[in-house]
């Protein structure tokens, strides 16, 4: 394998995980956005450059993604060349080799300026273009499962990615390391939304904060957690302040004396007038029906199904019919074929000799390896209680004699860039890379077939 | 006697539909006027082969008009259209296919003003509320007042 430099750009919605391959083991995480203040200084922070603002009123932002696709270059542009500067990662474009994400079943005419961008303005030496959870199966998935035993701890051959975001969720099955595509799902719930949602009762019921996004991030991310039992915790609310656990006070920032929000200690009846200028948000039933709406939709009036339902209906669509014979396909090296009459493990190896194309197993029994391994990454995978709400909900929906299992990495931001590290250093990368001459050559349509990842639909 | 408006239900759907809309925007106000960048913006980074001048010109020129090019604002609904997606045949997976379907429970009913459990809908606008206080609360403030 060539000794090559490579770039991992997992490019976010939210924020861009950038960093060298070879070099580093964990990412430099900046946010995805131009931040202009309106009022007062009237100055423009480009991705990092956001982490020296300390004065978040009256901000305006310019995000290149629009409902979770890249759409305004001008501004990622921007942002690009901030990070590949000096002053952040110092990167030669021409002495480079690129590995990026997109999301999900991208528009080809967005896939299109992708490669224009790459190749003919900024001159990269080769990329690889996948999807985010992708990357995410070339870790190790099986560390995630510490019960599992020993002898069966090798890699899994069926997972299913769910890939909670800034903008929205996707579902995305895989068999050996192919995602199934007519079967990936999508909710249009993200992390913004929950944002604004939360933004939008808060200054109805107590402050007006329409303004403050960062602030309310910060409030979101600090105090909302996903409850187990949301109506016994819906009633606990209706408590009076003593016997009322949920309830907690959020001292907002004033941009003076401190720059970041905290939650204080509940105050008894007699200090309450003591310190009249902090101002307080009372969050009580706010903290968990905000992320409630990642497994009950419809509680906002969306016609969707939550995660849990999702998930069901995902596995469902699968089949291993679906799975054609593809000119890329990687044989599998395992030889022996494994159904173990304990139900409770749910890992099979299976032979993969072209002849026995497709899978010499049913559908149903196709389904229960998809719910023994299932993985929750993105940002929303951060709210506490959110792994054990899906299991409690999945186990409920799955059909008895699966066994359901659940993991989460310990930093599902950074698991697809992660993922993406250690997918750079495997001769697979090579294999899938487009080198510039190669586009110039010729055109998009390399790039089209070598990333395409379900094979040959497109030819057929 | 004060004739009450009452909105049907095509309307009410528009309205959720709407605020959907809404919680899916960047920011509350829109002062489009901020776009002017100040000086805060990084050079790109100067290529480090060295071009003779002529094809450095002509180089340089094709590469602005492409950036030109692919800059040109577009928003995701015309981008949609554009990659006539929704032409192709229907066993092929698109963005269209891989929306998640609706849920197989009713939705559940929240009171608009304080987030409990509502039994109630407002006869004007529909909104839910789940006491007589709530209720009142909702014709202050915000019955037929954000309507489109």
């Amino acid at each position: 394998m060539t000794e090559r430099k490579v770039l991992v750009l997992d490019n976010g919605a939210n924020t861009i995980k950038a960093g060298y391959a070879l070099f580093s083991q964990q990412p430099k995480i900046i946010p995805n956005c131009r931040v202009t203040r309106g009022k007062g200084d009237k100055k423009t922070f480009i991705g990092d450059q956001f982490s020296s603002c300390t004065d978040f009123s009256g901000l305006y932002y310019r995000l290149p993604f629009e409902k979770g696709f890249l759409t305004n270059w001008e501004v990622e542009k921007g942002i690009w060349d901030r990070i590949f500067s000096k002053d952040v990662l110092d990167c030669d474009p021409q002495k480079t080799s690129l590995l990026i994400t997109e999301p999900c079943f991208n528009l080809p005419n967005i896939q299109r300026t992708y490669d224009e961008m790459i190749f003919e303005v900024y001159e990269f030496q080769s990329y690889c273009r996948t999807i985010a959870p992708w990357l995410c199966i070339q870790n190790d998935i099986s560390s995630l499962y510490p019960n599992r035993p020993q002898n069966l701890a090798e890699p899994p051959d069926c997972v299913l990615v769910v890939d909670s975001g800034y903008s929205f969720t996707h579902i995305v099955p895989f068999v050996m390391g192919r995602p199934i595509l007519p079967a990936i799902r999508r909710i249009n719930i993200g992390g913004k939304l929950l944002t604004n949602h939360l933004k939008e009762i808060v200054s109805f019921r107590y402050w007006d904060m329409m303004d403050q996004t960062y602030v309310m991030n910060e409030v979101k991310e600090t105090c909302c957690y996903v409850s187990q039992d949301f109506l016994a915790d819906l009633e606990t609310c209706r408590k009076n302040t003593r016997d009322n656990p949920i309830l907690q006070e959020y001292v907002l920032p004033d941009f003076s004396r401190n720059t970041k929000g905290y939650i204080r200690e509940k105050k008894c009846v007699a200090e309450i007038y003591d310190q009249s200028d902090e101002q307080v948000l009372y969050m009580n039933n706010e903290r968990f029906t905000v992320p409630e709406i990642l497994f009950n939709p419809t509680d906002i009036g969306m016609n969707q199904a939550g995660i849990p339902e999702v998930i069901v209906e995902a596995i469902n669509a699968t089949h291993p019919a679906y799975l054609k014979k593809s000119k890329n396909h990687l044989i599998s090296k395992k030889d022996y074929l494994v159904v173990t009459d304990d139900s409770n493990l749910g890992l099979i190896f299976i032979n993969l000799s072209l002849e026995m194309f497709p899978f010499p197993v049913n559908d149903v029994d196709l389904h229960g390896l998809f719910y023994g391994n299932i993985v929750l990454v993105g940002g929303n995978s951060l709210f506490s209680g959110y792994k054990e709400r899906v299991e409690k909900d999945l186990r409920v929906l799955a059909p008895s004699e699966f066994e359901v299992k659940v993991g989460i990495p310990e930093d599902p931001i950074t698991y697809a860039w992660n993922g993406g590290r250690q997918f750079a250093s495997t001769p697979e990368f090579d294999e899938r890379l487009v080198t510039r001459s190669e586009y110039m050559e010729y055109g998009s349509n390399i790039c089209l077939r070598k990333f395409g990842l379900g094979g040959d639909e497109i030819d057929e | 006697m004060k004739h009450k408006v009452i909105l049907d239900q095509t309307t009410r759907n528009r309205n959720i539909q709407h605020h959907l809309n809404e919680l899916e925007r960047d920011n509350y106000a829109e002062v489009p006027e901020l776009e002017i960048v100040s000086g805060t913006i990084t050079k790109p980074r100067r290529t480090s082969e060295v071009d003779t001048s002529q094809n450095r010109k002509t180089k340089a020129r094709s590469k602005k008009q492409l950036l030109s090019q692919l800059t040109v604002k577009k928003n995701l609904n015309a981008l949609l259209e554009e990659s006539r997606i929704d032409q192709l045949p229907p066993d092929i997976p698109t963005y269209f296919t891989a929306i998640a379907g609706p849920s197989r429970y009713p939705p559940r009913k929240f009171c608009s003003v304080c987030g409990y459990l509502s039994n109630y809908s407002c006869k004007t606008c529909g909104m839910k509320y789940c006491s007589v206080k709530c209720l009142e609360i909702h014709e202050e403030t915000r019955c037929m007042k954000y309507t489109v």
